[in-house]
């Protein structure tokens, strides 16, 4: 069982920053530990929507390769994707934290709190500014398998 | 209910860093924000039979159907799928 974090950026043409999802197979249970959301654009003052959402299908975006945190472990299984073009079959809302821009808001869970994606083909959870649709944003992720 | 916190949230702004406590609902496993000095029954509850800390909608349905049990039956459903060619 690995950790593995992955930077996600939105650069796309919808608000969603980027997705983390179980592959179409060799499937197991993906914990996600930690989320850091921000915005790589000029200060300002703006209101914007930190959303966790989850997906029963999967986002179009590049692919991202997760990096392991301990170097000795094998490549992740997980796809982790950004510039999302399409953003897949939205199912519950597990987190939505209105903020302003200027902040940046880091999610830690631990125990039974990690957000588990279940081992069903082309399940995940994908992190999204609701707000906005054409600022830069980054999101870095943390999650094992 | 702080002891049975299960993450935490950090804000960092320009006018300082402000951390909660979250907790995950342990029904569909929405982010609950538990604010210092707030009405435990603002952040949700207990629920008494798989005793996991639920959010205010869970709650509200006083029905429990654990994160747990939602994922095996999801995966079952595609393990059937798959067998028989159509996942």
């Amino acid at each position: 069982m690995g950790v593995y974090t992955a930077e996600l950026n939105r650069t796309g043409t919808t608000a969603d920053i980027g997705s983390i999802e179980a592959p179409a197979s060799s499937m197991r249970r993906v914990a996600l530990m930690k989320a850091e959301f921000g915005i790589d654009a000029a200060p300002a003052d703006a209101t914007l929507v930190w959303q966790m959402i989850r997906l029963s299908a999967a986002a179009t975006g590049t692919a991202v390769t997760p990096n392991p945190v301990n170097p000795a472990d094998a490549a992740a299984v997980t796809l982790a994707k950004d510039v999302i073009t399409a953003g897949g079959t939205e199912g519950v809302l597990l987190e939505s934290l209105p903020l302003n821009q200027r902040a940046t808001y880091t999610w830690v869970g631990y125990g039974d709190g990690e957000l588990i994606i279940p081992a069903t083909a082309n399940a995940g959870i994908k992190l999204k500014n609701g707000a906005s649709s054409s600022l830069g944003a980054t999101a870095t992720v943390t999650f094992r398998e | 209910m702080s002891a049975r916190v299960t993450g935490y949230a950090r804000i960092t702004d320009p006018g300082g860093t402000r951390e909660h406590d979250t907790f995950t609902c342990a029904h569909c496993q929405r982010i609950v924000h538990v604010r210092p000095r707030a009405d435990p029954a603002s952040c949700g509850g207990l629920c008494k039979l798989c005793m996991g800390l639920v959010c205010p909608r869970c709650n509200a349905r006083t029905r429990c159907d654990p994160w747990e049990k939602k994922m095996e039956r999801a995966e079952a459903r595609d393990r059937f799928l798959r067998s028989a060619g159509l996942g």
